[in-house]
């Protein structure tokens, strides 16, 4: 089907969920109230790390508090993250522990009937803690002298013991690294730091428990995923999956916070359970930040290059910080392997990585989840290596970039799949004259004040993790359709949209494939009862996967209303084609070639349902068994101020290849939201921690917690955004996933663009215009 | 850990409708009496724990706190103007631009719709943005005391971080400033984070020209002290000489110099004091162009 064909894919409509939000009127977690609902609220360790020897709640229970302590809970460990196969799902986490391991980890909970009554009680829980020595520095901790944050765990149902505090260590490799640096004429190596960044997703992660009759639970929570949410609540509390129930609720965005279930859920379940009533549990944003966090990440890097610019061997080694648990740090070093392997065609190469236990926030995954760091990594070293071959750095690049028919490592060493659908030259060619890439300033030959410089970066995001085996990652979706009797059509599918336009896009996928428009289709609302399963949107796999499942029965709903109306039309099936009429607001069904005679797909629906014929109607899963590369690079261009050090991003020109685009607009703030949480990774997130209290310099608050607001971003008519003519043959109309692509590439390119106005590699990240300054002064001071 | 939701601690709103009333619940209550104004530092504090007082006065409905208005002696700025006041007034706007420049750097639209000047005066602190700007403006503040008004000078008010020599039983009600002369201008700058954010460094200058000759200079930063603090030898560098290049880089060493900066979350004590210069130069070179236009 040529792309002008289609009738809503690549068009405009406003997302099904738009006027909600902007009237107030959706409703989150934190909007709904129960009768007989109490409040729960979390008792937080304010020690990094230490051990309870005493817990009274007769304080707060002869105020009426229902209280939970661990003795409450069933002693079961689990891994937040389901989602993956159990023999490489580390277990460390109990609901609630009596051995904090991170300031913020939660003890006990009270539950009341207000917020404030709940916080009354909370500070009357009298707890006596055995302080123990913290471990804050991922390298100390790895060294035998450290206290150690473990003994045991659990993987899978073995014990395993932890040794110097490292969670998992990977070594991943292909080809002959020796053999790679040998045939390498320039040899460049590089150290690069990334920071502790927090989602600062707008809402809060929320829960709502209501104990049932039958043994029970209903479950509202904020996730991005409501099957794997009822699945660890089930492996803890032991009940069986058709009496848990998980809603899907709109969510204020998570950036990867809730792609796996998030500590206060099993909580409030616990709490719930206890009190015998509805609990609620909306945490405070300090509360939020002391319990998730991006993977901050040490990545020392070597690559090697024939003086013609064909890139020879890469070898890489990788320290994860990852705070306190172990949520999917088996998963984060092999795929920061394999975003390595799948940037530029290294053959030979070699990933060790370790994942570090310290007592901090467990960090976990976040948009990205490892691309961003590595590609900060390898894009900064790729410039380099430009420089000194005397290479156009775009031209190093379209030299070496992993392309077509070359393979890509989705997830890691186990999900890979043949590349068939590319637009990184088109973005690269286009990127660089819609910026002006020839008249881009001479590094080094600058004066004045203000300095200006212009750097690329590229890179990529999988689109799910479906391979042609599968690999360690569960990676499936599902979805019902059906054609109600007026000839609308009802979309059941566990997909979660984070606020991306997700499931307005699986409503477009499915009006496109029935022939309907798009008003005709509408997204239920669901939960865990009565949809199949679909993992979680993450891994930039909503719309590939998710929506591919809905494409795939969409097909099957259309054949059975094609068989219906071939009754009713006097002709075969196979003949008859269903097209959109936006005029009758219907599907118009008739022989290719005669659309005189016709009958609407309400008519036949309605047919049907009089006679009695029953539901056009159709269930089913779908596993991709690809996982096709989102292609996207960005040009940007920033303004230093040397005498502050202060960065400003005047210009940013991004090229993207999702393949088909199912949304322009929506596409387009994916790519300006990617670029702003980007700019702010390069230039102002992170969370530092105090040595000695072993809690975040910022306490949890916004207020030193900073974003970069509208005021600090290009102006918007300065963000060029344009996308590659590209058609991913294995996804729904040809689309492939954006998301997260949208920032792997960004800190790259501010990094190249600092080196263009300045002359100065940065390799540590936040940039902030306090590194600036000071490596400018100490330039200065050399020369 | 704190709850930034929620107020636990119980107290007693009172709303009144005169300074003098202010003036006696704060003489009864002692410390355990705040004013509350526009609510932005005292309820954080409160939510925080930072702070517990037992009754707060609350003094927006006093009539002529919110005024704003041109006097023939120059500007009374009533303590409880917000920031989007100050902002908005063409007075400022035209004849006080480092006020001006300061209430417009104030964080965000809400909190200049909700934060008061007098307020910000009396939180003490030593990032305020209005504080550098009104010292270099040369401004009077006027407290109310039981049965008395005094007039000091806002440097007077100023004793450490969150400390004001205000009584327990005094108010303050208004700011005023002088007329500005003629040949003089002013500037303020600030480096922050982000736009909507505390300042690492703000600094405000005022300069009376003559020709070539800069008769008076007065420089202020903030957020590098326990106050914010004028730069006083800095000036004197200044002060009756020809404005030229060289002189400006040496009053703007001056100026970083004299200061103590120290290395918080927000930035480092190094960056402070190198800015800090940097600063001081563009608000001359600002406020000098601006005394000549």
């Amino acid at each position: 089907m040529a792309r002008n064909e289609f009738h809503t894919i690549g068009k405009y409509f406003p997302r099904k969920d738009g006027r909600g939000k902007v009237e107030g009127r959706q409703e989150y977690t934190s909007d709904i109230v129960l009768p007989n609902m109490l409040f729960g609220k979390v008792v937080r360790s304010p020690y990094p790390y230490a051990r309870i020897k005493r817990i009274d709640t007769s304080r707060a229970e002869a105020l009426g508090a229902i209280c939970l302590t661990p003795h409450d809970i069933p002693n079961v460990r689990y891994n937040e993250r389901s989602g993956c196969l159990p023999r490489v799902c580390y277990k460390d986490r109990t609901v609630l522990t009596d051995t904090p391991r991170h300031v913020g980890e939660a003890v006990a909970a009270v539950a009341a009937r207000t917020e404030l009554e709940a916080h009354k009680a909370l500070e009357l829980v009298d707890i006596d803690y055995e302080l123990l020595p913290p471990v804050l520095d991922p390298i100390a901790a790895m060294k035998p002298e450290s206290a150690r944050i473990w003994d045991t765990i659990q993987l899978g149902d073995e014990e395993i013991k932890i040794e110097n505090n490292i969670a998992v260590a990977r070594e991943i490799g292909e080809g002959d690294i020796e053999k790679g640096f040998a045939e390498a004429e320039l040899v460049v190596e590089g150290e690069f730091k990334t920071g502790r960044v927090y989602h600062s997703q707008m809402e809060v992660k929320s829960a709502l428990c209501r104990p049932e009759s039958d043994g029970g639970i209903t479950v509202w929570p904020t996730t991005q995923t409501i099957h794997n949410t009822r699945i660890i609540l089930g492996d803890i509390f032991k009940i069986p999956l058709s009496r848990i129930n998980v809603k899907r609720i709109t969510s204020g965005g998570h950036f990867g916070s809730g792609a796996h279930i998030n500590s206060i859920i099993p909580v409030c379940v616990g709490l719930a359970l206890k009190a015998k009533r509805p609990v609620k549990m909306v945490p405070t944003r300090e509360e939020d930040m002391h319990d998730h966090c991006k993977y901050p990440s040490i990545i020392w890097l070597k690559l090697g290059v024939k003086k013609d610019g064909t890139v020879t061997a890469a070898h890489m080694k990788v320290v994860a910080d990852i705070g306190a648990h172990n949520t999917q740090a088996y998963s984060l070093l092999g795929v920061m392997a394999g975003w390595l392997a799948s940037l530029y065609r290294f053959h030979n190469l070699k990933v060790e990585g370790k994942a570090v236990y310290t007592n901090k926030v467990p960090a976990c995954a976040m948009q990205g989840f490892g691309n961003p760091q590595v590609t900060f990594a390898v894009e900064s070293l790729v410039d380099e290596i430009a420089e000194k071959l005397g290479m156009d750095p775009v031209e190093l690049r379209l030299k070496n970039y992993v392309r077509e028919g070359d393979t890509f490592w989705g997830q890691g060493p186990t999900v890979k799949s043949i590349i068939k659908s590319c637009g990184v030259e088109e973005e690269l060619r286009r990127g660089a004259e819609m910026i002006g890439w020839q008249n881009r300033p001479k590094p080094h030959e600058q004066q004045g004040v203000i300095r200006r410089g212009i750097g690329v970066g590229r890179g990529f995001h999988t689109s799910g993790a479906g391979a042609p085996r599968p690999g360690e990652i569960i990676d499936y979706s599902g979805a019902f359709i059906k054609v109600n009797e007026d000839g609308s059509v009802d979309v059941i599918t566990a997909l979660m949209d984070h606020g991306g336009g997700t499931l307005t896009a699986v409503a477009k996928i499915v009006a496109e494939e029935l022939g309907v428009p798009v008003s005709k289709v509408d997204i239920s609302p669901v939960d865990t009862r009565t949809t199949v399963y679909d993992v979680a949107t993450h891994a930039t796999r909503g719309v590939y996967a998710g929506g591919g499942a809905a494409h795939k029965v969409a097909k099957q709903v259309k054949r059975k209303l094609l068989e219906y109306a071939g009754d009713m039309l006097e002709a075969s099936p196979d003949d008859l084609v269903i097209e959109a009429d936006y005029e009758k607001e219907d599907g118009v069904i008739f022989v290719k070639g005669s659309p005189q005679k016709y009958v609407t797909v309400s008519e036949v629906a309605r047919d049907a349902h009089y006679k009695s014929w029953g539901t056009f109607s159709s269930a089913d899963s779908l596993r991709q068994e690809n996982c096709p590369p989102a292609f996207v690079t960005y040009f940007i261009e920033v303004e230093v101020d040397t005498e502050t050090g202060q960065v400003s991003v005047t210009r940013v020109v991004v090229g993207c290849d999702c393949g088909t685009v199912i949304n322009p607009v929506l596409a387009a703030a994916q790519l300006h939201g990617g670029m702003h949480r980007g700019l702010g990774f390069a230039l102002i997130e992170d969370t530092d921690y105090d040595a000695d209290t072993g809690d975040l310099t910022c306490g949890g608050f916004m207020t030193d917690y900073k974003l970069l607001t509208p005021l600090e971003l290009p102006d918007v008519d300065q963000v060029k955004v344009f996308f590659t003519d590209t058609r991913e043959p294995t996804g729904p109309f040809g689309a492939k996933g954006i998301g997260e692509a949208a920032l792997n590439p960004v800190a790259g390119a501010v990094g190249n663009a600092l080196y263009n106005a300045t002359g100065i590699r940065f390799t540590e990240l936040p940039i902030t215009p306090e590194k600036v300054l000071k490596a400018l002064r100490e330039k200065d001071h050399r020369s | 850990m704190s709850d930034s939701r929620i107020i636990t601690k119980d107290f007693e709103y009172f709303p009144v409708n005169s300074a003098d009333e202010a003036v006696q619940l704060l003489s009864t209550h002692g410390r355990q009496a705040k004013i509350i104004a526009g609510g932005t530092d005292i309820l954080v504090g409160m939510k925080l724990g930072k702070i517990e007082p037992d009754y707060l006065i609350g003094v927006q409905d006093i009539p002529g706190i919110g005024d704003l208005e041109e006097t023939g002696k120059g500007v009374r700025i009533g303590a409880g103007c917000t920031f989007h006041q100050v902002e908005a007034s063409p007075v400022i706007k035209q004849r006080y631009q480092a006020l001006y420049e300061a209430a417009k750097s104030v964080s965000s639209l809400q909190i200049k719709n909700m934060g008061t000047i007098g307020g910000n005066l009396c939180n003490a602190s030593p990032a305020s943005d209005s504080a550098p700007a009104l010292l270099v403006l040369g401004a009077l503040v006027k407290i109310r005391g039981p049965g008395r008004d005094r007039l000091i000078g806002l440097e007077d008010l100023f004793v450490g971080p969150g400390e004001t020599s205000l009584a327990e039983d005094e108010m303050l009600t208004e700011i005023q400033l002088p007329p500005p002369l003629p040949g003089a201008g002013s500037a303020f700058q600030k480096i922050a984070r982000v736009s909507a954010d505390l300042a690492k460094v703000n600094g405000a200058v005022f300069v009376g020209r003559k020709g070539a000759h800069c008769l008076d200079c007065r420089i202020a930063l903030g957020s590098v002290a326990k106050t914010a603090v004028r730069a006083k030898e800095a000036e004197s560098i200044m002060k009756g000489h020809e404005f030229n290049e060289k002189r400006l880089e040496a009053v703007a060493l001056k100026a970083s110099e004299e200061i103590a900066p120290i290395t918080d979350l927000r930035s480092s004590e190094e960056y402070r004091r190198a800015v800090s210069k940097v600063i001081t130069r563009r608000a001359l070179l600002k406020a000098w162009d601006r005394a000549g236009g």
